[in-house]
């Protein structure tokens, strides 16, 4: 509904990422669009023509353009968050602070509690626990807290659970059918890789029921708009199911109260195997367009794969490959890599790929090679997503092809000191996620969090890129770390250009959406190191504040 | 509970897995198999077969069963289990850049199933040019490498076989070779165990005697043959010499008690020979009716390899 009347929001400082025009401390909005940014004495020229009102409820603050995560995963995010949290760490969840339990006891202790807390005839899901904190598992221990109620374990890898009596009758899993088999230990009530999946096959009618799915993409809502995000891209929609998925991000993520607006970038094996082809899926793409809404925007873009995940060590690498001289994976032959990869080009779709390991990249970058060589596009978007292991010789075929990176930074805080001992040693481990080569050779670069892979937080993410800090607190190969102003157009208007939204949205100025993220303290005072502790104190979606913890 | 026996059909992309899944779901062996497949445009099933389609599954009347995989092979293994609990065997096509044995492995953990070996398509024109890739060379040896049988499509000269064979021995030393055209659905029953796969392929192994004639036989006689044999025979196939039509040959196909009789190709310069093989499985003993053909030899042209 529009008004003509002008909000002016004021603020201790404004950031706003346009190198033009940097700073300022009052900006005037109108029907969530910016008309000016500057100071309450610049504006006048507008204020003087048209009724306004001053918004000071951030006077004292430090605004930031919107935060953007360009890569994320709502449904993965959906399937986790509504289960109990017993972590090892500290999580700030926005429902509940998840206090350390470090201790056999205190796992059990917290697992009783949970227990005695919900609603007798709901199984009781827990993710978080690791045997170097929690001490042993089993379905006996399980069911000592309870025979009766369904009991899931579900380890901090994702890679293992547990269940009790109840779980397995709940579930239907005999001893008939699943004793003497391989990565199930029936007594032990354990489920591993091949078990895992069975025991998830199990499972899906369950967490992928309507009504858990749509309290988990609420409880999304919670954490995006507590990590300061007002625009998510949805990396991979279809990674479940895309209709299944559509429906839920309508549901919720479509909401009047929702505060961000997330972008769809379908996968195009999942959209194929829905479709039944390659042919029939891209005039399904096509038509994806009319879905938008003001929330949910279908933007011609797509996702592709070559290689396998980054923390299975699945990445595909050039020589000399990993130290056990395991192989990675494909994800799709090369040459149907190219075939699809071409359909989507040909038809001036943005396309964004999945590469994790430096031979991944190979392909990635061969194919945009014979593609430009076939047909020239500038300003093609092609995008390499994750951006795990790289040369630096692939970072100067990056910008010459003209492509973009949009990196998982969180790498290198959690796999470098492990990567470098078991996988591929120190040189290659270090210079994982390779980002400040990116910007140096002129390559727009944004950082992600491949959320549930790493925490939904653009300032914590801007922090490891800024410090490249892994977790034992090392700082690791500091020549690819960004500077902090790097590292905040990193999360604002370089991910607004990966998103292929830089006109709208990523920086603060007139003509944008008015997507602030307010902060009680200002990046570039408390530098790079401070980053991760700056809080967040409210963001603004398209002119209306929603304020955390308010 | 009893257990199916899970076949993995790898191979690298257009190595011939598809060709190969239509020939086990067009012959006719008699075999309720279940074939778990990436997509079912490739899949060339004649529409006369086709019983019916209920989403990702397709019935054929001659019991074989086709799900249609989707984003995870848990799901399709289920599905196909819940619809079809009385297959003989379970075969999955993976896709051309999967790693068999991690498939196969499926087969360990998944209640209902058993391991049924693994059979990997190379192409021969292609292999060896594949094997140099820099992006899927490792992997097409490494797929070699976790076959229990390598059948090799393709070949156009028979002089190229045994340079193919020596070729494929070099990267997988261990593993056995045959030429695709020569496999017969029964033999997934018989791929032979390697250091890959520990456990024994299937329960099922068979046995096969041959019957052989140089007389020409009436139409009616070998008709009253085919229905004095013992219920026990599973299979049985040849060709033979019939008296009314001297100048062709006329096959004899049959799986379990459905036998059919037509004509053939002509014998040409060929010996006028009949030659009929029964299979049954080791476990039962026939007894076969004295008559009209001798009993040449106890050949067992289908045994597992020691």
């Amino acid at each position: 509904m529009g008004t003509d009347e002008l909000t002016v929001f004021t603020a201790r400082k404004v950031i706003t990422m346009n190198r033009s025009w940097p700073y300022a401390t009052a900006i005037a909005t109108k029907n969530g669009r910016i008309l000016e940014v500057g100071t309450l004495e610049t504006l006048k020229p507008w204020l003087e023509s048209h009724p306004h009102r001053i918004n000071d409820q951030f006077a004292d603050k430090v605004v930031a353009p919107g935060f953007i995560d360009p890569h994320l995963h709502p449904s993965m995010a959906a399937v986790l968050l509504p289960m109990r949290f017993i972590t090892a760490t500290r999580w700030e969840l926005p429902w509940e602070t998840v206090q350390p339990v470090t201790t056999p006891v205190d796992f059990f202790r917290r697992l009783h509690e949970l227990h005695a807390e919900q609603a007798p005839d709901e199984p009781l899901f827990t993710w978080g626990y690791h045997q170097l904190w929690h001490g042993p598992m089993n379905r006996t221990l399980l069911n000592a807290v309870s025979v009766d109620r369904p009991i899931i374990v579900w380890h901090r890898s994702f890679h293992e659970l547990y269940m009790n009596d109840g779980a397995m009758g709940w579930l239907g899993i005999t001893a008939n059918e699943a004793e003497g088999k391989q990565q199930i230990d029936f007594g032990a009530g354990r489920f591993y890789e091949n078990g895992l999946a069975y025991a998830i096959v199990k499972l899906n009618p369950y967490i992928l029921s309507n009504e858990r799915y749509r309290d988990g993409l609420r409880r999304l809502v919670e954490v995006a708009h507590h990590g300061g995000h007002t625009t998510l891209g949805d990396m991979a929609v279809g990674l479940f199911n895309f209709d299944m998925e559509w429906q839920g991000t309508k549901d919720v993520l479509d909401d009047v109260n929702t505060p961000f607006r997330t972008v769809l970038v379908p996968s195009a094996a999942s959209v194929a195997l829905i479709q039944g082809g390659h042919d029939q899926a891209l005039t399904f793409m096509d038509g994806l367009a009319e879905r938008d809404t003001e929330r949910l925007l279908f933007p011609k873009h797509v996702k592709l794969f070559t290689d396998g995940a980054f923390f299975s060590q699945l990445a595909q690498l050039k020589e000399p490959g990993y130290i056990d001289g395991h192989l990675g994976e494909w994800l799709v032959a090369p040459e149907q890599f190219i075939d699809i990869a071409r359909r989507y080009w040909n038809a001036g779709y943005k396309i964004h790929v999945h590469c994790t390991g430096d031979l991944g990249l190979e392909l990635a970058l061969d194919t945009l090679d014979t593609l430009q060589w076939e047909r020239p596009r500038f300003d093609h978007r092609y995008t390499i997503e994750h951006f795990g292991f790289s040369t630096p010789e692939q970072v100067a075929r990056i910008a010459a092809l003209g492509a973009l990176v949009s990196a998982n930074v969180y790498y290198v805080h959690e796999l470098s000191a492990i990567y470098a001992q078991q996988g591929i040693g120190y040189e290659r481990a270090h210079q994982m996620a390779r980002v400040g080569s990116c910007v140096r050779a002129g390559i727009r670069t944004a950082i992600h969090s491949d959320f549930t892979m790493a925490p939904a937080s653009p300032l914590n993410n801007a922090w490891v890129a800024s410090t490249r800090k892994n977790m034992e607190g090392d700082v690791v190969c500091p020549e690819e770390a960004l500077t902090l102003d790097q590292a905040l157009a990193a999360i604002t208007i370089d991910a607004a250009y990966v998103l292929g939204m830089e006109d709208e949205i990523g920086s603060l100025r007139a003509g944008k959406s008015a997507d602030f993220t307010v902060l009680d303290a200002d990046p570039y005072a408390v530098g790079g190191e401070g980053l991760k502790d700056i809080a967040i104190a409210a963001t603004v979606f398209k002119g209306t504040p929603y304020l955390i913890n308010g | 509970m009893a257990e199916v026996p899970f076949i993995v059909i790898g191979g690298y992309l257009g190595a011939g897995k598809t060709t190969l899944i239509n020939r086990i779901l067009g012959d006719d062996h008699g075999l309720r198999v279940g074939v778990l497949v990436n997509d079912f445009g490739d899949i060339n099933i004649d529409a006369k077969l086709i019983q019916g389609q209920d989403g990702p599954l397709i019935s054929l009347a001659n019991g074989c069963v086709c799900c249609r995989l989707g984003n995870e092979l848990g799901s399709g293994i289920e599905t196909l289990l819940n619809v079809a609990p009385t297959l003989d065997a379970v075969l999955v096509e993976t896709s051309g850049v999967a790693y068999p044995a991690k498939i196969a492995s499926y087969a360990k953990t998944w209640p209902g199933l058993a391991p049924g070996g693994t059979l990997v398509m190379a192409d021969a024109n292609r292999i060896q040019h594949l094997a140099l890739d820099k992006f899927v060379g490792p992997l097409v040896i490494e797929q070699l490498r976790q076959a229990d049988r390598v059948l090799v499509t393709k070949l156009e000269k028979d002089n190229d076989w045994p340079s193919v064979q020596r070729w494929i021995n070099a990267q997988a030393p261990d593993v056995s070779i045959m030429q695709s055209h020569e496999f017969a659905s029964q033999l997934l029953f018989e791929i032979p165990a390697s250091n890959h796969s520990p456990v024994v392929s299937a329960d099922v192994t068979f046995e096969a005697k041959t019957f052989t004639t140089s007389d020409s036989l009436d139409l009616d006689d070998i008709e009253s043959w085919l229905v004095s044999l013992p219920p026990e025979i599973h299979r049985i196939k040849g060709i033979f010499y019939n008296a009314g039509d001297p100048k062709h040959r006329w096959v004899i196909q049959g799986v379990g008690r459905q036998r059919t009789i037509s004509t053939g190709e002509a014998w040409g310069k060929s010996p006028k020979q009949t030659e009929i093989v029964v299979i049954w499985p080791t476990s039962l003993t026939p007894k076969f009716p004295d008559g009209i053909l001798e009993d040449s030899t106890g050949l067992q042209p289908n045994r597992k390899s020691p």
